[in-house]
């Protein structure tokens, strides 16, 4: 019985919880093909990130970092972290991303998109 | 005696088939490895299964089966450092005997310690080594709960597919577990007057010693949707694991009561932010392991992500 009780107690909190920081949706989408280079890569995540220990790197198909270095969360939403980018030609793009949630939690992935002329 | 015969074998199969059936998700780089429903995963966490869920229609030698047996299992794992953790599970069983009363109690208790060795971010791999210790008595006995218990030495791998050159395969990962057995008291084959008038064959109160082990192939939705293209399915969709696993145990000293048992189970996870649901139906490979499917089902929370500055985070903090 005292498992219930602690379940039922657990689930009575969510306000409580701060998840692992996960990729949600990114623009440009994972994956995806745009047209005309972004002036952003913007990432939402699951949880809320610590900007100064969350980071957005861009580079070119030769490894060439593209980004402008200047992570940072648009608007006051911190479930969002954006990097601007230099002009960049059409082409495949890698984003590598690591995230400190504001639990601590760290997280990382990555992922390509493809601007097209 | 032939009840007290069929309460043994169900009891004796569902530990062995679910002893570990209660798990921890892990993280390797971009890999999140969910808690998966027969055998274990390879990393550690703080975190609870509550309950996991079996219910199996057991018979030996391939026989229909003299019942359904329903299983709740309880663990809680909890980390002494990051990459070390103490569990503790149990299981509540009710058994379905036909022509007979319900019977309901505990398995024994079993405590594990687990290490998670070694964790390659890039290539998405964890290595872990762990033991399973079941204390004897500690059971209900009528229900079949063993008097003498068992040393379980273990190690765990998962190693997802993110390396591999064709997009639509990195999202594929496997895990998996091997174990071996080390029996308190050694199972003896014993003759009664009725052995001679039934021929079925009885033990003493001992175990054999076993090897057991577990496979996982799953793929991983959420994975597809971050780390390759998202296709912009339902969030529902986007959040779900579909796998399937393949359990076994086998003798490693004789004479044996068990044989070898192998069960498929295919089914699929729902990975929450701080829980995870996951279905699984459960297919014996062969006579030994039943005639009948089974169902598993989990409902698993994360400590650490709903208790990030207490009861989430490691004792000591190396």
């Amino acid at each position: 019985m005292t498992r219930f009780v602690l379940a039922a107690a657990l689930l009575a909190c969510p306000a409580l919880a701060h998840a692992h920081a996960l990729l949600r949706n990114a623009t440009p989408p994972v994956g995806g093909t745009v047209h005309g280079a972004p002036a952003t890569v913007e990432i939402t995540f699951s949880e809320a990130v610590e900007p100064q220990f969350s980071s957005i790197v861009v580079t070119d198909a030769g490894g060439k970092q593209v980004d402008r270095k200047d992570p940072h969360v648009p608007g006051n939403d911190a479930h969002h972290l954006a990097v601007g980018l230099n002009p960049v030609g059409a082409g495949a793009y890698r984003v590598e991303w690591h995230a400190t949630s504001v639990d601590t939690h760290k997280t990382e992935g990555s992922f390509s998109f493809t601007v097209a002329p | 005696m032939h009840r007290v015969f069929w309460v043994a074998v169900l009891a004796t199969c569902s530990a062995v088939a679910f002893q570990h059936a209660a798990h921890a998700h892990a993280i390797a780089g971009a890999r999140v490895f969910p808690v998966t429903l027969t055998i274990d995963d390879p990393g550690v966490s703080d975190e609870a299964s509550l309950p996991s869920f079996t219910a199996t229609r057991q018979g030996a030698s391939g026989s229909a089966g003299p019942g359904w047996e329903y299983d709740l299992g309880f663990e809680f794992d909890k980390t002494i450092t990051k990459d070390f953790a103490l569990g503790i599970s149990d299981d509540y069983v009710i058994q379905a005997l036909h022509g007979q009363k319900t019977q309901t109690g505990f398995l024994n208790i079993n405590v594990s310690g687990k290490y998670q060795a070694w964790v390659n971010a890039e290539h998405e791999t964890i290595v872990s080594l762990g033991v399973v210790r079941e204390f004897g008595r500690t059971g209900t006995e009528h229900i079949g709960a063993d008097q003498y218990g068992g040393t379980t030495p273990t190690g765990y791998f998962g190693k997802g597919m993110g390396d591999l050159p064709v997009p639509l395969l990195r999202p594929f990962a496997v895990t998996g577990e091997f174990a071996y057995t080390v029996a308190d008291k050694k199972l003896k084959q014993i003759i009664t007057p009725d052995t001679l008038a039934t021929g079925i064959m009885e033990f003493n109160s001992g175990n054999e010693n076993r090897w057991s082990g577990g496979l996982s192939l799953q793929y991983s939705l959420p994975y597809l949707r971050s780390q390759v293209k998202d296709y912009g399915l339902p969030e529902f969709v986007n959040r779900l694991v579909p796998l399937v696993e393949l359990s076994w145990s086998s003798p490693a000293s004789k004479p044996s009561a068990l044989g070898t048992q192998v069960v498929f189970a295919p089914g699929a996870i729902y990975m929450a932010d701080t829980y995870e649901v996951g279905l699984e139906a459960l297919i014996p490979a062969n006579r030994a392991s039943g005639r009948n499917v089974g169902v598993a089902a989990l409902f698993h929370v994360f400590f650490d992500d709903l208790f990030p500055t207490s009861l989430g985070k490691p004792l000591i903090n190396d």
